[in-house]
């Protein structure tokens, strides 16, 4: 390799080289000019769509501009506003948001993920008509959000429009506002999170799918139980799986905005993080203070990140 | 094995699986009558939609509503045959440029070494694992800079070499045999040639499961769109706006029929490719 660098550094033949010696020069140089070709652009994609952007973004948060002008100015007064706007105050929006998201967090943690881990297995197992649950639970995962959304509207809407509604009018029963309450709010999109979220099972069942059969058959022999298999066998040797999507739902805890957007706008308490990012970016307002907000939830998020990491390293030894 | 397995069952399995069966089903029908009705609506005269039961069937099949809804659903100036266009070239180019800048970074690491190589390669694993969050801001103001917001030049922010399609793609490089391209170089081929030649067709299997299943995931992205490109709505994004702007009194089955529309492609192209999205997506690896 480094024979190949020095080779590429000179110019010129060398006098007394051979022609076999030439010839793979010549193959050397090629072989550094294929690789800069192929990655020459990737990498200045990478320098500015990351490095350039997260740089702006530590920038930003340091920054306050001048109303009504291009002027700008260091301050530290974006993080001061974090604590004292948006966790102390007369509506302390970021504490509700991060109160939230880690109810949807945990809502997927600990329902979602252990539903998504039997239903995998149940298909596994080949259950009668799996292939066709299995086509039609993967639907949310394929039908756009924004039609989800509006048919889930419409199944709960509180007057004439609504599915749900209009069964109720037959037994005079009235359909409360979901949506539209803050008692209610944050419950139907977590219902509604639980209604879409069961597409998991397809990591779940081909991870179980790829277990040797050898393992679980010896296991069958031994007269294990359908819960000790999945608790002892299944889940300890898809592992891997489980704890790289954890750590992809932990990696996007503050990061997807979720269906907030799409049903009440933040209101009735329901913002969360992410969706609270957004909007700033949506409506251009206090860029820098939502940039510092930003940094703010990367340091917070970190630890979890490194235990969710420890975690999947831990168990990383079973193989198979 | 598999009949082994559904010839064993239990007694106490079958009653299990007979509870799960209903419970399944149940689940089931929560998911596909909504689609139903969605289509049954679509097809009702706006009279019989405001006066009937939501429940009832249509009166009369208006079919034309499909017609009606490609040619005078409109948001912010953009008409539904537009819409489709910029969910096009939105979905099918992030899809393509991504996943060919993936292939050419996933081929070099996973075949080449040059000095740093190995190093490089870790520190772009240690990127993909750590997001910063909430770089939208800085994200909004340098594609602003670089003028590539409201544009489909937006495309070149998406066609970069690290993420899920290169771990796939490196892993495939990595375990694929390596003969054919030997004998190739032995011919004389280049490594451009070996490249685009006998390696890159070889991913086809994977690639095009990858492909399908970002197409279907761009498609539906309305929060890209509504961020960095809203002059430019995706039907995803358009039928959104369309829903937020809609006085009272719009024509509600031309919408529905405007959100069926919407989701035909993707449905049509899961119904098609079912089995390899089914079969060969697992986190670690998708099987060639």
């Amino acid at each position: 390799m480094t024979r190949e660098e020095t080779l590429v550094k000179t110019s010129g033949p060398l006098p007394g080289e051979e022609p076999k010696k030439k010839k793979m020069r010549k193959a050397d140089r090629t072989r550094t000019l294929f690789i800069l070709s192929f990655l020459i652009w990737p990498a200045l994609q990478l320098f500015v769509f990351y490095f350039v952007v997260n740089a702006q973004s530590i920038i930003m948060a340091f920054q306050r501009s001048v109303p009504g002008t291009t002027v700008r100015y260091w301050t530290l007064d974006n993080f001061r506003r974090i604590i004292v706007e948006g966790f102390q105050g007369g509506e302390p929006l970021l504490k509700e948001a991060t109160i939230n998201t880690l109810s949807f967090f945990s809502f997927n943690f600990f329902i979602m993920t252990p539903v998504n881990i039997m239903v995998g297995y149940f298909f596994y197992k080949k259950m009668p008509l799996y292939k066709v649950y299995r086509f039609i639970f993967y639907l949310p995962a394929v039908i756009p959000a924004t039609v989800l959304a509006t048919l889930f509207k419409y199944i709960i809407a509180p007057d004439s429009s609504g599915l749900i509604s209009s069964l109720l009018a037959n037994i005079g029963v009235q359909m409360p506002n979901l949506l539209g309450s803050s008692e209610y709010a944050m419950k139907t999109l977590i219902v509604y999170a639980a209604w879409t979220g069961v597409t998991g099972f397809l990591l779940t069942s081909n991870a179980m799918n790829r277990v040797p059969t050898e393992i679980v058959e010896s296991a069958r022999l031994d007269g294990v139980t359908p819960v000790q298999e999945v608790v002892r066998i299944l889940v300890p040797l898809i592992w891997p799986t489980i704890a790289t999507s954890l750590l992809l739902s932990v990696m996007n805890i503050f990061t997807s905005s979720g269906p907030i957007l799409l049903f009440t706008q933040g209101n009735h308490g329901t913002y969360t993080v992410a969706y609270w990012l957004f909007e700033k970016v949506m409506t251009n307002t206090n860029m820098e203070y939502a940039a510092a907000v930003g940094i703010f939830y990367t340091l917070l998020g970190f630890p979890f990140l490194l235990v969710t990491r420890w975690l999947s390293k831990r168990v990383e030894e079973v193989e198979y | 094995m598999k009949t082994n397995v559904a010839n064993s069952r239990t007694i106490g399995e079958k009653v299990l699986y007979t509870v799960l069966i209903v419970v399944f089903s149940l689940y089931s029908v929560s998911l596909l009558f909504p689609l139903f009705w969605a289509i049954l609506v679509s097809l009702k005269t706006h009279e019989e939609y405001m006066i009937n039961s939501p429940f009832a069937l249509p009166e009369q099949w208006v079919f034309k509503n499909y017609l009606t809804a490609f040619s005078t659903l409109e948001v912010n100036g953009a008409t539904f045959p537009g819409m489709i266009v910029n969910s096009l070239w939105y979905a099918v180019g992030s899809c393509v440029l991504n996943i060919f800048v993936c292939s050419m970074t996933a081929y070099i690491f996973a075949r080449y070494e040059f000095k740093g190589s190995r190093v490089i390669y870790n520190v772009l694993l240690i990127i993909m694992l750590m997001p910063i969050i909430g770089n939208g801001p800085a994200i909004y103001r340098v594609y602003s800079r670089l003028h590539i917001t409201n544009s489909p030049f937006f495309l070149i922010s998406t066609a970069g070499g690290i993420g899920i399609n290169f771990l796939y793609q490196e892993a495939f490089y990595r375990n694929v045999s390596w003969s054919y391209a030997e004998a190739a170089f032995i011919d004389g081929a280049n490594h451009w040639t070996v490249f685009f030649r006998i390696m890159m067709p070889q991913t086809l299997g994977i690639v095009s499961t990858l492909g399908i299943m970002q197409f279907i995931q761009y498609w539906n992205d309305y929060s890209t769109p509504m961020l960095y490109f809203p002059e430019l709505p995706t039907l995803a994004l358009g039928l959104y706006q369309y829903e937020i702007k809609m006085i009272r009194g719009a024509n509600m089955p031309v919408y529905f029929a405007g959100l069926v529309l919407s989701m035909l492609p993707v449905l049509i192209i899961f119904a098609f490719c079912q089995n390899s999205i089914m079969e060969r997506v697992a986190l670690g690896g998708i099987k060639g």
